[in-house]
């Protein structure tokens, strides 16, 4: 298998780095951390490793865990693992080599402190080569709008786990919008519905961040 | 009333309460950041809703500990009231029910992944669920109610510190299941047959499954069990599936059709029977009725 397989494969399966211990079937093989560094030694561009080898990797977990067949614990190794592969690949992005596609604010809504699928989402967005703002957890609507126009940005993406917390989305989506013409702002999390979306004025619902990821590429 | 284990060798079923969460935020208090500050602030409102519950017939009271380990309430910097809110959250309801009634002492997950998925170190989540299990023993419960578990090695561990801790506390844990195609399992991938043997191996009293479904998902789940399980079975469905009309969060299922959903489940031999979130004390109220029939 050629390394960018292998890289994918470790993604795909959360190997984070050699002394990680899962998945046991990889025990004491290289993991995502030092393929991705020998793959930029050998030459490899950043944008090739992140669209060959993570973006295959995290779509091949996210599709498993659509299908029922990955659960969260993958998707966090997953997760785990691209974080792994990303602090290599950073630095490319950072010095300006590879071109961003756009940004993205990315936060948990006010009230709600969880941040894992959001985490998750942000990772993917990275990886599709979106420069990602994350603001973390129980973020006021005045906090998106502030990193919205710092950054000149223009779209936001919420993320609600829990039934109450959830309601807390339409201020935020409403504060956005007016504060910020012609943003667009999505929403995400496990109690959320496209009904939902359409209730609240929201322009767009995924059950998923590869979902997501594909339909920002798409606009 | 007598000890909750005596109870248990009782041929009849049992009636639990219903939600906790759902309910208090129904009342119009504010539980969208953490519901067990209310314990500290408005204690008052956990006897109001160990009254509501208790006055329709329930035999079985929960404790608003849900996010009550130290590690859940340091997301909200309220981890060294760990021990007054688990004690508060017991004597409130006791005040209500005195010793017609028994108490279970909810403790649902600490929100942090153990490792390898997570960072947390299992040894730092067993002292922090002992500290909450200590906490809720002192105060009186009749049993801990491990509930809504997503890990499966999350609840092992809690199993064994409860077993540690206070072997003579009934143990319950409930798992929120989902169903996929490919069978059922925990939202951490723990097939229902894998978890339900493990909570066997590791001597809880009662396994079964809360939160995740309304009726029909739950009967399904039940009649799973069943087949596979020597232990009693708790269930405790949620209302359907939770919707917003107008800015609020309801859920559809009415007591009537919870009601029917009970007597399904009392046929099939569940033990334990009581609702998850969005289920109120009406629905409570009806699944008595068809529990004197049993």
């Amino acid at each position: 298998m050629n390394l960018t397989k292998q890289l994918a494969l470790c993604i795909e399966r959360g190997k984070v780095d050699k002394n990680f211990p899962f998945p046991p079937e990889m025990k004491d093989l290289d993991g995502a951390s030092e393929i991705t560094a020998l793959l930029l030694q050998t030459g490899e561009s950043a944008n090739n490793i992140l669209k060959n080898a993570l973006m295959v990797g995290m779509n091949a977990v996210g599709e498993k865990f659509a299908n029922g067949q990955a659960f969260i614990p993958e998707l966090l190794v997953a997760a785990k693992a691209m974080n792994a592969a990303m602090v290599h690949i950073k630095p490319y992005f950072e010095s300006g080599t590879v071109q961003h596609k756009g940004s993205v604010v990315i936060g948990t809504i006010q009230g709600d402190l969880h941040d894992i699928g959001k985490n998750i989402v942000g990772m993917v967005l990275k990886g599709a080569g979106w420069n990602v703002i994350d603001l973390g957890s129980n973020v006021s609507a005045d906090k998106f709008i502030t990193a919205m126009k710092e950054n000149d940005c223009k779209i936001a993406a919420l993320s609600a786990l829990l039934t109450t917390t959830m309601l807390n989305m339409q201020t935020v989506v409403e504060e956005i919008k007016t504060a910020v013409p012609g943003s667009m702002v999505f929403i995400g999390g496990a109690p959320l519905t496209s009904e939902f979306n359409d209730k609240i004025g929201a322009d767009g619902y995924f059950p998923d961040p590869h979902s997501f990821s594909k339909h920002l590429s798409a606009i | 009333m007598g000890k909750l284990i005596e109870r248990l060798s009782d041929s009849r079923p049992i009636l639990a309460d219903g939600a906790m969460g759902t309910f208090l935020s129904q009342l119009g208090h504010d539980i969208s950041t953490c519901p067990e500050a209310l314990n500290l602030s408005e204690p008052q409102a956990l006897s109001e809703v160990a009254k509501a519950y208790f006055s329709v017939g329930a035999e079985i009271l929960q404790t608003n500990t849900f996010g009550g380990s130290p590690i859940r309430l340091a997301e909200n910097n309220l981890e060294a009231h760990t021990e007054e809110i688990n004690h508060i959250a017991v004597e409130s309801v006791r005040g209500v029910i005195g010793d017609d009634a028994f108490i279970t002492g909810s403790c649902g997950p600490c929100g942090k992944h153990l490792i390898p998925f997570g960072d947390l170190d299992p040894e730092v989540f067993k002292e922090s669920c002992a500290r909450q299990m200590r906490a809720l023993g002192k105060g009186g419960v009749d049993a801990f109610s491990i509930e809504t578990v997503m890990d499966v090695e999350e609840a092992v561990l809690g199993l064994q510190v409860a077993r540690e801790i206070a072997p003579d506390i009934v143990r319950i844990v409930s798992a929120a299941f989902i169903k996929n195609e490919n069978g059922i399992f925990t939202s951490f991938g723990n097939p229902l047959r894998e978890t339900v043997q493990r909570f066997y191996d590791e001597k809880a009293d009662f396994v079964g499954a809360n939160c995740s479904s309304g009726i029909p998902g739950m009967i399904e789940i039940a009649r799973e069990l069943r087949s596979i399980c020597t232990l009693p079975i708790i269930i405790r469905p949620n209302a359907g599936k939770p919707e917003v009309e107008n800015g609020k969060t309801i859920w559809r299922e009415t007591p009537e059709e919870f009601a029917v959903g009970v007597r399904e489940l009392l046929e099939m031999g569940v033990k334990i029977i009581g609702g998850c979130c969005g289920t109120t004390p009406e629905h409570i109220a009806k699944a008595k009725a068809v529990f004197s029939e049993y």
